[in-house]
């Protein structure tokens, strides 16, 4: 039909779907894309790692060099419990996929808070760490990588925020949940991310 | 014929959703609906706002002074203004009533497609807009950056100091490279694909239109930010668009600008491609297969694959530097354990991938051009794909060639040399499957086929310096020389250039529904095509005498031929204005467009021009090739069989 024997019919005209070409739904498609990229930031600024722990000449032979330590237990709670916190979100998007309505806002609800209580205690041990942004390359390393992945939290938070508000509106359904699994998908993310910024940063 | 250009003039609005009324006055509207006015005053609040938020938190930690201008710039000028920018016109109205709770809005189409010139200032979703939006700004940028150049031409026209001083001579080369590369080259091919490909693929629209609201609207915030690094003490940023440190990390404030104007430009680099990605992948008409898909489609996406997975290795090097320089970071500072050459090595991995970022689009444009005006299929269409991705997985791993006089590991020369020189391969097979294109063709020498031919000649010179500069002991010769900049010339204004206006001469008529002037188009051509080699063919000789690049200053022995240059150069300026005057006065008053005046078979030239809102009236069915021209019987598409009738009927009645 054309526009014009739309427009004489005073019809809404909308577009016409789109054909689907792949199986692949675009929303997730389009997050894993964009995953992609943010993988190659944190590479960036792995590669800043890299170079000044490996590379540079003059790289310190003690990691973090004398007289500064991480704080690599407390640090390793945090990383469990950003772990558990995947497991949650996994759990609340399987719940609402099955239709337990309360399961899902109660996983919701846990993964949020687990998510809040790793960047408090980031922000706490960024303020006792015993060192600053100025204090040498290793410390640019340090703030430059969980600094990275701290903002990264913050936007998961957010993410999940919304996600928790709109599922106490009701607006998730067992067939329509994509505002629960684009979040989840850039959670695991996230966490997957802290595993290897903890093992690069504070481990080896 | 499938099509008419009556749906031009008068037509052209129906079809169009009903606009939604606002329930409130003009004033009010004008005011506080979206737009650049609530754009303007959301942007300077939120600028105090930051500015409050800095003062606050240097007061609680007890850091003195409180107010720091810098900071305070980053924070509120260069971060949250941005931010209120994009929410005052409108870019985030969808998704904050989402994220607000409320139900989801149905889709009214409100924002797309544009009625009047003012439909242009606004957030459209309409990839047709976008497109040409994307393409106006670029050209806006591109005359401001072509002015700078001008101007520093005109203090290098003899030695010594005439015009400006070294510092602002460095700032004018530092800040014309950056929008000529950032708010010129790969924008613009960006606005062309934006118009071109959902329509090549037979999709009503982009993956995701507001995201793509959204990435045009970052592309004016970068490139006003560059400029607006003038205004500061100290002047733009003039550590070159290299911005090596740690040369950047000792400039004063105006490098800022350039560490956070990129951020700005990346990140819309970035969502375009993520949505030219999700686009190809899922949104092809029935029947288009990869396999048959126009070059065009096939450039974009090896191209968006590079901007997706190479660009966050920029904004981490104008990070790390911004980091240096505010927050006494040492990550390329010796002193205190940074790696100096680490600077180089993260921002090449991205800034040798965006070379072709800047080619490869152009390879596609081009491709269209030369199979339609010689009449002929492409010759070697699978070959032409493959080399695409030849170049994309080389591309990530030549980026050292840039530093063989940096002083890096020895080692990593001759490797770095040998995967330089293949690159030359995938694309040779591109030149010569043009010219074997044009071989007995019937070959139409109108304006966009001179811009491409002429893109083929010089993007061979410039790929031939390439092939010199890319072994050793030549680069360690010519490194840093005029030489350097002759080459750069060649490969993005007489490559990437030459490219863009052949597109933007081909696609014209579709994009706007009238005919360019044909004359004009080809005085244009000529004038370029003369004026860019009398300018940047002298180069090469006086880089190899030694003249060094990025200094306002030479040797007496020089100074005749920059003379000569100059002067080229300034013939080069005046030949744009012939396009602009072309392109405006066509655009206003040209002659109506046929639907298809080139006789293509790619499907944007199967629907009206300028194409209907919603492209499509019922989605294609691909039958075969994109470029069958000579083949008795050969299809590329089946056009939905109504409307084939009523464009029969409308023929009638014309």
């Amino acid at each position: 039909m054309s526009a014009h024997a739309e427009a004489a019919h005073h019809e809404h005209h909308g577009p016409p779907a789109a054909h689907q070409s792949s199986r692949v739904d675009a929303r997730v498609l389009g997050m894993f894309l964009f995953i992609a990229s943010e993988a190659m930031l944190f590479g960036s600024f792995f590669t800043a790692y890299f170079f000044v722990r490996v590379v540079n000449p003059g790289a310190p032979t003690e990691w973090p060099p004398e007289p500064y330590h991480f704080p690599v237990f407390v640090a390793g709670v945090n990383t469990a419990i950003l772990v558990t916190s995947s497991f949650t979100m996994h759990w609340a998007l399987q719940s609402i996929k099955r239709g337990q309505r309360t399961a899902f806002l109660a996983g919701m609800i846990l993964t949020f808070v687990m998510g809040f209580a790793f960047l408090l205690t980031q922000v706490v041990e960024y303020l006792n760490v015993g060192f600053n942004t100025g204090d040498g390359a290793f410390a640019s390393v340090f703030f430059g990588l969980t600094g990275l992945h701290g903002a990264h939290v913050a936007v998961g938070l957010t993410l999940l925020g919304i996600v928790i508000v709109r599922g106490f509106r009701g607006h998730y359904s067992p067939e329509h949940h994509h505002g629960v699994e684009l979040p989840g998908i850039y959670w695991h993310f996230v966490d997957v991310m802290w595993i290897v910024v903890y093992s690069a940063v504070y481990l080896i | 014929m499938t099509a008419t250009h009556d749906q031009h003039g008068g037509h052209a609005a129906e079809g169009y959703p009903e606009h939604f009324e606002p329930p409130r006055g003009r004033a009010w509207t004008m005011a506080f609906g979206p737009g650049l006015v609530r754009g303007a005053w959301m942007a300077l609040r939120v600028v105090g706002l930051g500015a409050l938020l800095v003062v606050a938190l240097r007061a609680w930690w007890g850091w003195s002074p409180y107010w720091d201008t810098h900071i305070v710039l980053v924070v509120g000028a260069m971060t949250a203004a941005p931010i209120g920018f994009l929410a005052g016109i409108g870019s985030f109205d969808y998704w904050l009533h989402y994220v607000s709770g409320r139900p989801t809005r149905p889709e009214d189409h409100s924002g797309h497609g544009a009625r009047t010139w003012r439909d242009y200032f606004k957030v459209n979703t309409d990839h047709k807009v976008i497109g040409i939006q994307y393409l106006v700004t670029t050209f806006f940028f591109f005359t401001i950056g072509g002015l700078m150049a001008m101007l520093f031409r005109a203090e290098l026209a003899q030695p010594g100091l005439q015009f400006v001083d070294s510092q602002t001579f460095n700032g004018l080369v530092s800040v014309h490279a950056t929008l000529m590369i950032f708010l010129f080259i790969i924008p613009a091919f960006a606005g062309l694909a934006n118009f071109a490909v959902p329509l090549m693929l037979g999709a009503p629209d982009m993956a995701f239109p507001r995201l793509n609201a959204l990435s045009f609207w970052l592309l004016p915030i970068a490139g006003l930010m560059f400029l607006a690094s003038f205004l500061v003490p100290g002047g733009a940023f003039a550590s070159g668009w290299t911005a090596y440190a740690p040369l950047s990390e000792g400039q004063p404030m105006g490098q800022t600008f350039f560490n956070m104007g990129v951020q700005w430009a990346g990140a819309s680099s970035i969502m375009t491609a993520l949505n030219f990605l999700v686009t190809i992948i899922t949104m092809r008409a029935p029947g288009m297969t990869f396999w048959r898909m126009p070059l065009l489609v096939w450039a974009n996406f090896t191209t968006s694959l590079l901007v997706v997975i190479a660009t966050p290795f920029i904004a981490g090097s104008q990070f790390f530097v911004m980091f240096d320089r505010i927050m006494h970071t040492d990550f390329f500072t010796p002193e205190g354990g940074g790696y100096v050459l680490g600077y180089q090595h993260i921002f090449w991995f991205y800034s040798h991938p965006a070379v072709y970022i800047m080619m490869l689009p152009g390879f596609g444009i081009v491709s269209e051009v030369i199979s339609t005006m010689a009449r002929k299929p492409i010759f070697g269409y699978r070959l032409m794909a493959l080399s695409l991705i030849g170049i994309l997985v080389l591309g990530f791993s030549v980026w050292a060639h840039h530093m063989f006089v940096a002083g890096m590991a020895d080692w990593l020369r001759v490797p770095m040399m040998i995967t330089t020189l293949l690159i030359a391969v995938p694309t040779g097979i591109k030149v010569f499957s043009w010219t074997a294109t044009l071989w007995r063709g019937r070959i139409r020498l109108n304006t966009p086929m001179l811009f491409a031919l002429g893109f083929v000649t010089m993007f061979v010179i410039g790929g031939l310096s390439g092939i010199y500069l890319g072994s050793v002991p030549i680069d360690i010769h010519a490194s840093d020389t005029y030489f350097i900049v002759a080459h750069i010339h060649y490969v993005l204004f007489g490559g990437s250039v030459f490219t863009i206006f052949a597109g933007v001469y081909y696609w014209f008529p579709k994009m706007t529904g009238r005919m360019y002037d044909e004359r004009l188009g080809k005085l244009h051509f000529w004038l370029t095509f003369v004026s860019f080699n009398a300018t940047f063919f002298p180069m090469h000789y006086v880089g190899l005498r030694g003249m060094p690049r990025r200094v306002f200053d030479y040797a007496e022995a020089f100074g005749q031929l920059n003379f000569f240059i100059s002067i080229a150069s300034f013939v080069l300026g005046a030949s744009f204005v012939i396009f602009v005057y072309n392109i405006v006065t066509s655009w206003t008053r040209g002659p109506v467009a046929e639907s298809n005046p080139w006789r293509a078979h790619t499907l944007e030239w199967q629907v009206s021009s300028p194409p209907p809102i919603f492209n499509f009236d019922e989605i294609p069915q691909v039958v075969g090739g994109p470029y069958e021209y000579g083949v008795p019987g050969a299809r590329h598409a089946v056009m939905s069989p109504a409307k084939e009738h009523v464009a029969e009927q409308e023929e009638v009645h014309a």
